[in-house]
């Protein structure tokens, strides 16, 4: 049956779940790679997960990035686990600086939507905190370029949220 | 996040750009006051998302941490610089006027008393400052009078009021004034006396209840209010003194078991609103250290010693020319504290784990400093 290629098992014996990315990439990662998403992790509770998990609104070269993420930080989800192979603290933080650093639009925003979708907590936080973090030194003009605003202020009206908020303009 | 929007009944609109609401959200809350106010001159979704009073609750309480509003005196006016508790500079308000921050207040607004002690409000969100009108000191020459603040709110009306009291030196004459902070500024009324000689050490009354409580000068007061160790406070909505809480004088002498006297505690109290109670802090020359008693019960006056604190030993030697006053508590526990000796000070943040104090900012008595609780997020007006 279909099953039985989507619970291929590896020689851990852990159970394997496969991840379809909108544009049809598949990813095979085992169940508690794949729980850090808690929308997965119900699923895999609910027992629906067989055929594949077709994740729609997230791309394959973003569900890499995830699924590398997820296969780096399964260590601290299951903390009993083998402990060779659990990453350890400081290479987790080195990963996920070199990940967040690396990161920039219309990428990082892809990935946070991504996170929200799939709900991975400590991704989204830190994705969040990286766009937190481009934007606290930003002018306006530069945000937004980022965010691919329009600026729908009128000249006089620019100029009086300005002098409103005189204070945080002066550097 | 959305839940969390949705919980607070908070329905977000739309919003330009390549986040949905429920996110921006997430990113926004994480940025300091400064950045948010510059970002509200990028749209108008913007600027309607970020003044949106739900948006500054929910920014208010992710950024619990208070602030410090120092004066710092200016060319040829005075500054006050909003620090937050590591010692960066959060926002600045130049051209307050002539006069220092009226210290020890905890409050979303910061009093400046001129030299003749008349006041402007500050207002530090919106940066603004209200002139209270001029009074009289009857007649006196103004720096023969000393001068005692408290700024509150009535407990049922929520109106704001300040009690100034003045004292004239050459005559030992009270004039005890009020007035009502509202759209349209009242004028001064004059109202009652306190029951006796306010403290000089520590300045200003704390609000608690609805009411501003005061230390008595042990030097001066009646006899009677001493023994009972009584600690008056003026009520914000009646605008009469009681002299109903009692202190914790006696537990202090009490546990000192007769190495201190009602006289040696002149100077040595200050009286502080510190996790929403009162606080008494007991300043002891003989051991450097500072006892800070809790008001338990308001209603039975019992206090209880919480914390004793070592004071940094820089300060030793410095004895009885040292003040030592609590601002605040942070939330893991850590007690910022005010010293002064002489016209200097620094405001220092003790760690009871480590038994450790740092600095954060230097003070003067000549501009003053205090503790702004308030949001630096204001809603727009544009």
């Amino acid at each position: 049956m279909a099953a039985a290629a989507a619970e291929a098992t590896i020689d851990g014996g852990g159970k394997m779940i496969i991840l379809i990315s909108a544009d049809g990439k598949r990813f095979e990662v085992t169940e508690a790679v794949a729980s850090q998403s808690q929308l997965i992790s119900n699923m895999i509770e609910d027992d629906c997960t067989e055929n594949g998990v077709r994740l729609p609104n997230v791309d394959g070269d973003i569900l890499t990035m995830v699924v590398d993420y997820c296969n780096m930080h399964a260590g601290d989800a299951a903390a009993d686990g083998d402990t060779t192979k659990a990453s350890s603290t400081e290479e987790l933080k080195k990963f996920d600086a070199e990940l967040v650093q690396a990161l920039e639009n219309p990428v990082l925003f892809k990935l946070i939507l991504a996170a929200n979708f799939l709900n991975i907590k400590s991704l989204l936080d830190m994705t969040c905190q990286r766009v937190a973090d481009m934007m606290s030194g930003k002018t306006p003009e530069q945000m937004r370029e980022t965010f691919s605003i329009e600026n729908d202020f009128t000249p006089e009206e620019e100029a009086a949220i300005r002098q409103e908020n005189a204070w945080a303009f002066d550097d | 996040m959305a839940s969390a929007a949705a919980a607070a009944g908070w329905g977000l609109g739309a919003v330009d750009g390549v986040l949905p609401p429920e996110l921006l959200l997430d990113v926004l809350l994480r940025l300091p006051a400064g950045p948010i106010c510059r970002l509200r001159a990028v749209c108008r979704s913007w600027l309607a998302f970020t003044t949106d009073p739900h948006f500054i609750a929910a920014h208010a309480a992710r950024h619990p941490a208070p602030l410090l509003a120092v004066g710092v005196q200016g060319f040829p006016r005075l500054c006050v610089d909003l620090v937050d508790l590591s010692g960066n500079l959060v926002k600045q308000i130049l051209r307050v006027g002539k006069g220092r921050v009226v210290s020890g207040s905890s409050a979303d607004r910061v009093l400046v008393a001129g030299e003749d002690h008349s006041v402007r409000v500050l207002n530090p969100t919106t940066g603004s400052i209200s002139i209270l009108p001029s009074h009289r000191c009857g007649g006196a020459d103004p720096s023969t009078i000393a001068a005692w603040f408290a700024f509150g709110q009535t407990a049922s009306t929520g109106e704001c009021k300040l009690v100034r009291i003045l004292l004239n030196i050459d005559n030992s004459r009270h004039l005890s004034e009020v007035i009502t902070i509202g759209d349209t500024d009242g004028e001064w009324r004059e109202t009652a006396n306190p029951p006796g000689y306010l403290g000089w050490n520590c300045t200003n009354g704390v609000v608690f209840k609805g009411a501003a409580y005061f230390i008595l000068d042990y030097c001066f007061s009646d006899p009677s209010f001493l023994e009972r160790g009584c600690m008056p406070s003026f009520d914000f909505a009646t605008e009469k003194w009681s002299v109903a809480l009692q202190g914790p004088l006696n537990r202090i002498l009490e546990e000192s078991n007769g190495t201190l006297s009602y006289h040696d505690l002149a100077n040595q109290l200050m009286l502080s609103g510190l996790k929403g109670t009162l606080c008494t802090s007991h300043w002891n020359d003989q051991f450097y250290t500072v006892d800070l008693w809790f008001l338990t019960d308001s209603e039975k006056g019992t206090w209880s010693k919480d914390h004793r604190i070592n004071v940094d030993a820089v300060f030793h030697g410095i004895g009885d020319y040292l003040k030592v006053q609590p601002l605040l508590v942070t939330d893991e526990g850590k007690i910022v504290l005010s010293m002064q000796m002489g016209s200097k000070g620094v405001v220092q943040i003790y760690d009871p784990v480590t038994d450790t104090s740092s600095d954060i900012i230097q003070i003067s008595i000549y501009t003053g400093a205090s503790v702004f609780t308030g949001s630096l997020l204001c809603p727009q007006s544009v």
